[in-house]
C-alpha cells in the first residue's frame, strides 16, 4: 500500500532499514519534570500582583508612614512646664491660631503682672457736670508699656467735670476701618469693655478674650450722668489709638524652648504647622497622637471580630445541622439590626473611653466574617484536595495547617483590612456625636469635634486634620481593594 | 405557594428581628449607670416616689420590660421624655420624622437619577473622562464619610460666598437654617453622594458583565440597532440588581442623616436622636432607637419581598 499523501518521496527499502532512523531516546528520567521557571505560589503570585498595583503600593507607604510618625512623633515632643503632655497642654494666650512656623514671642514673667489702676490725686470732684455740648473725651490716650496678649494697659488725662468714661474696643480684621471712623463716628466704636464710675481714674487694663493675631482699635469717651434723671449722656467725639498685640510665652515655657531664655528677651515660639485649636493646643500634636488610638482601635478590632466570628463560623460549619441554622439564623437577625443606632445605644450605656469603644465596635462587627467563614468550611470540608489528603491518612492538624488555613486565609486579610477604614470612620463618628473617649484623651475623631465646634469661624481647624482623615481612608480603601484583586485568582493574568 | 411562604419566612425574622433589637435597647438603656432620674436635679423623695410610679420605674424589671413592650408595640406609644416634662416621644416622631424622610427622599431621588445615568455612561464610555470622573467620585463616596463633605459642603457652597465673596444672605444658600426650599440644596447634595457612588459602581460593573452575556450577542447578531440594544437589553436587565442595594442605601442615608442633619441645623430625627444623647434622655434614645430601627428593619423586608417578587431565583434559598 503506498499513500503518496503522506511523504514526499516514497522510502527506499534501504533507507527503510537504516538503523539510524531508530536510535531510541536517551532516557531523561528526572530531567524531564524539572520545572524550567521558579515555583509561583499562591502567596508569591499575590505579593507580585500587589507590587505591580502602583497606586496600592503608594497607599501601602502612605498608611506606613502615617502609621510611623504616629508611634515615634510624640516621642519628639517639646517638653512643657507643667508636665501634661504636649498634645493637651494648652495655651489660652494662644487659641485658634493659624499655621505657623513658629512667631517670635515675648518672654514674661510666669503670672503676668498688671499694675492697679491709677487714680489722680488732685483731680477737683467741685466741679460742675458739664453739659452735653461741651463733653470732651479725655486727652493724651495712649498704651501703658507693651501691649500684650495678657493684657492691654491704657492711660489718658482726666476730664474735669464728668462722671467718668467708657472704654471700646473693636477688632480690625480685613474691614477698613481706621481710628478717625472711631472717632468720629459712635457705631463704629464696637464692643464696650469697661465703664469707670470715677473720673480721677487715669488707667485701665483691658485683658479679656485678645487674639494676638488680631489688631484691636481703643477708643474712650467720656460721659455725665444727671443726678436727677439718671440720664447718661456721652461725649460726641472719641479719643482712639490703634494696638497690635505682643504674643507672650511665659518664662518656664520658654525655658523649655531655650534653656538660657530671660525675661524681657523675644524668642521664637512653638511651631505649629497645623495651628491651635480652642484651648491653644496644637492640632497636629494632637492628630499625631491620636493615630495611637486610632490604629490601635483598627488593629484590634478586626482582629477580635475576626477571631469571634471565625470559632463561631467554624462551630457552625463543622457542627451543621440544627445547631448550624439556629447560628445563622442569629447571625442573620444580628446583620439586619441597624448597627449604627447599637453601636451609639452602647457607648451610651458603657460610657466614654478607649475600652467601651473597643466592646461597642466588636459587638456587631464579628457576623460578616462568621458568615463568609462558615460558608469556608463548609466548602473546603467537601473538597476533594482535603478528601484525597484525609484518605491518604494525613492528621487533622496538618489537614488544617496545610489546606484549610492557607485558604481560608486570602479570605481574612481581605475582610480584615476592608474592616480598617470602617473602624476609624465609625471612630470618627462617634466622637462627632460626643461619644468618643474621654477628655482630654486625643483621637481623629476629637480633633475633628473640637473643630466643628467652631467650624464656620476657623475652617482649616477641620480641614487639615480631616484632609489625613480623609487621606488616610483613601489609602486603606484602595490598598484592601488591592488585596482583594491580588488574592483572587480569577483576575491572575487580566493585568 | 413558595413565594407565599417565602413572605411569611421573611416576615417572621423582621418580627424576632424588631423584638432583638427592643430587647437589646432595653437592657442597655438599664445598663447605664444610675437610674433615668438620678441625672435630673436634686428632687425630694416624695416627688421622686411618684415619677417612678408614673413612668413605672417601681415595678420589677421583667414586668417593665413587658409593659414597655405592649406599650410600643400593641399602643404604638413611646413613653414620655425624662427631661422635658409632657414631651412625647411620639409628637417628636411626629414632627422631626417628616424633615428627615424629605431630605431622605430627596437624595434618594438625585443619588438614584444621578447614579443611573452616571453608571450607564461610564460603562458605555469606558476610560472617557465621564468614567474616569465617576470612578473618583465612587472611590471618595464609599470611602469617605459623609460628615466629610457635609463640611466641605458647608464650607464651600455657603460659607466662602457668603463672607468672602460677598454673596447675598438672603436669596444665597445658608450654611445652618431650615424652612425654605433652598435648605434642601446642600443636605441632599451631601446625602446623594454616597448613594451616586455605590449605584454608579454597581450598575457600571453589571453593565459590563450583561454586556459580555449570550442574549446580548444574539441580539446584536439578529441586527437590532445600537440605542434598543443598550436599552432594552442591557440596561433593563443591569438595573434590576439595583433593587437590592435600597436597602443598604436608605441605611447609609439614615445614618449619615445622623450628624449632616446637626452640621446643616435640620430639625429632623437625627437631631432629636443627638440631643437626647447629649441630654441622657433615656426614654427618648430608646424609643427613637426603636423606631429608626424599626423603620430600617421594615424597610429591609420590603426589599427582600421586592426582589423575591421580581426575581424567582431568590425564593428558593
Amino acid at each position: 500500500m503506498k499513500n503518496n499523501n503522506l511523504s514526499p518521496h516514497e522510502l527506499t527499502a534501504d533507507e527503510l532499514s537504516d538503523a539510524r532512523l531508530f536510535t531510541p531516546q536517551p532516557a531523561q528520567g528526572a530531567a524531564a519534570e524539572q520545572l524550567s521557571r521558579p515555583v509561583v505560589g499562591y502567596w508569591k503570585d499575590a505579593l507580585i500582583r500587589l507590587s505591580r498595583n502602583r497606586i496600592a503600593v503608594f497607599a501601602l507607604a502612605l498608611i506606613v508612614f502615617v502609621a510611623l510618625v504616629g508611634v515615634v512623633g510624640p516621642w519628639f515632643f517639646p517638653n512643657t512646664s507643667d508636665g501634661t503632655p504636649y498634645e493637651n497642654s494648652q495655651n489660652l494666650n494662644f487659641i485658634n491660631q493659624g499655621p505657623t512656623l513658629g512667631k517670635p514671642v515675648l518672654v514674661i514673667e510666669d503670672a503676668p503682672q498688671f499694675m492697679d489702676d491709677k487714680v489722680d490725686e488732685t483731680y477737683d470732684f467741685t466741679a460742675p457736670l458739664l453739659k452735653s455740648g461741651e463733653l470732651t473725651p479725655p486727652s493724651a490716650f495712649a498704651v501703658v508699656g507693651q501691649a500684650t496678649v495678657n493684657g492691654v494697659t491704657m492711660s489718658w488725662n482726666p476730664v474735669r467735670g464728668v462722671s467718668g468714661y467708657q472704654i471700646y474696643r473693636t477688632v480690625v480684621s480685613g474691614q477698613p476701618i481706621s481710628i478717625e471712623d472711631v472717632v468720629t463716628d459712635a457705631g463704629m466704636r464696637g464692643l464696650q469693655v469697661a465703664t469707670i464710675s470715677n473720673p480721677a481714674q487715669t488707667t485701665y487694663t483691658d485683658s479679656s478674650g485678645l487674639n494676638p493675631a488680631e489688631q484691636y482699635i481703643y477708643s474712650v469717651v467720656a460721659y455725665v450722668l444727671d443726678p436727677n434723671t439718671q440720664e447718661e449722656t456721652v461725649s460726641e467725639r472719641a479719643e482712639a489709638l490703634q494696638a497690635s498685640l505682643v504674643q507672650t510665652i511665659s518664662l518656664a515655657d520658654a525655658q523649655a524652648l531655650k534653656a538660657d531664655a530671660q525675661v524681657g528677651e523675644t524668642i521664637r515660639g512653638h511651631a505649629h504647622l497645623f495651628g491651635t485649636d480652642a484651648l491653644g493646643r496644637d492640632i497636629l500634636a494632637r492628630m499625631i497622637t491620636g493615630t495611637r488610638i486610632d490604629f490601635f482601635l483598627a488593629l484590634l478590632v478586626p482582629t477580635v471580630s475576626l477571631l469571634i466570628g471565625l470559632c463561631y463560623g467554624a462551630i457552625s460549619g463543622l457542627m451543621g445541622g440544627k445547631v448550624d441554622m439556629i447560628l445563622m439564623r442569629i447571625v442573620e437577625i444580628l446583620d439586619t439590626l441597624p448597627e449604627l443606632l447599637l453601636l451609639i445605644l452602647i457607648q451610651v450605656a458603657l460610657g466614654k473611653g478607649v475600652g467601651s469603644l473597643v466592646i461597642a465596635l466588636c459587638a456587631f462587627s464579628w457576623t460578616g466574617y462568621a458568615r463568609v467563614l462558615r460558608g469556608e468550611v463548609l466548602r473546603l470540608r467537601e473538597i476533594e484536595f482535603v478528601h484525597a489528603s484525609r484518605l491518604l491518612g494525613a492528621p487533622l492538624m496538618s489537614i488544617i495547617f496545610r489546606h484549610v488555613a492557607p485558604n481560608l486565609l486570602g479570605i481574612i486579610i481581605v475582610m480584615w483590612s476592608a474592616q480598617i477604614p470602617r473602624i476609624i470612620t465609625s471612630e470618627a463618628f462617634l466622637s462627632l456625636f460626643g461619644l468618643g473617649v474621654e477628655a482630654p484623651m486625643a483621637t481623629w475623631g476629637t480633633v475633628l469635634q473640637d473643630a466643628a465646634a467652631h467650624f464656620q469661624q476657623y475652617p482649616a481647624q477641620f480641614f487639615l486634620p480631616a484632609s489625613i482623615l480623609a487621606a488616610t481612608l483613601l489609602a486603606f480603601y484602595t490598598l484592601g481593594d488591592a488585596l482583594r484583586d491580588a488574592f483572587d485568582p480569577k483576575l491572575r493574568g487580566r493585568d | 405557594m413558595r413565594l407565599l411562604r417565602f413572605i411569611l419566612q421573611r416576615l417572621f425574622l423582621a418580627v424576632i428581628t424588631l423584638l432583638t433589637l427592643f430587647t437589646l435597647t432595653f437592657f442597655l438603656m438599664r445598663a447605664v449607670p444610675g437610674d433615668p432620674l438620678m441625672r435630673t436635679k436634686e428632687i425630694p423623695e416624695e416627688t421622686r416616689r411618684n415619677l417612678e410610679q408614673r413612668y413605672g420605674l417601681d415595678k420589677p424589671l421583667h414586668q417593665q420590660y413587658f409593659l414597655q413592650l405592649s406599650r410600643i408595640f400593641i399602643h404604638g406609644d413611646f413613653g414620655t421624655s425624662f427631661r422635658t416634662v409632657g414631651r412625647e416621644v411620639n409628637d417628636i416622631i411626629r414632627e422631626q420624622f417628616p424633615v428627615s424622610a424629605g431630605v431622605g427622599i430627596v437624595s434618594v431621588l438625585i443619588g438614584v437619577t444621578t447614579g443611573i445615568a452616571l453608571g450607564i455612561i461610564a460603562a458605555l464610555y469606558r476610560n472617557s473622562v465621564i468614567d474616569r470622573f465617576a470612578m473618583f467620585l465612587c472611590v471618595a463616596g464609599i470611602s469617605l464619610p459623609s460628615f466629610l463633605f457635609a463640611f466641605i459642603f458647608q464650607y464651600s457652597l455657603a460659607v466662602y460666598p457668603l463672607t468672602q465673596l460677598g454673596f447675598n444672605p438672603d436669596t444665597w444658600l445658608r450654611p445652618a437654617g431650615w424652612g425654605e426650599p433652598r435648605d434642601f440644596i446642600m443636605p441632599s447634595i451631601t446625602l446623594s453622594l454616597g448613594i451616586i457612588a455605590s449605584i454608579t459602581r454597581m450598575l457600571k460593573s453589571q453593565m459590563i458583565e450583561v454586556g459580555f452575556s449570550e442574549y446580548v450577542k444574539t441580539a446584536k447578531a439578529k441586527g437590532v440597532s445600537l440605542a434598543r440594544l443598550v436599552v432594552m437589553h442591557q440596561i433593563r436587565n443591569a438595573i434590576l440588581p439595583i433593587i437590592s442595594i435600597i436597602f443598604p442605601i436608605l441605611v447609609f442615608t439614615m445614618s449619615g442623616s445622623l450628624i449632616i442633619e446637626g452640621v446643616f441645623g435640620i430639625p429632623g430625627l437625627g437631631r432629636a436622636y443627638m440631643t437626647s444623647i447629649q441630654n441622657s434622655d433615656y426614654n427618648v434614645i430608646m424609643g427613637l432607637t426603636v423606631f429608626f430601627g424599626g423603620f430600617l428593619i421594615i424597610m429591609n423586608l420590603i426589599t427582600d419581598i421586592l426582589y423575591g417578587v421580581i426575581d424567582p431565583r431568590i425564593r428558593v434559598g
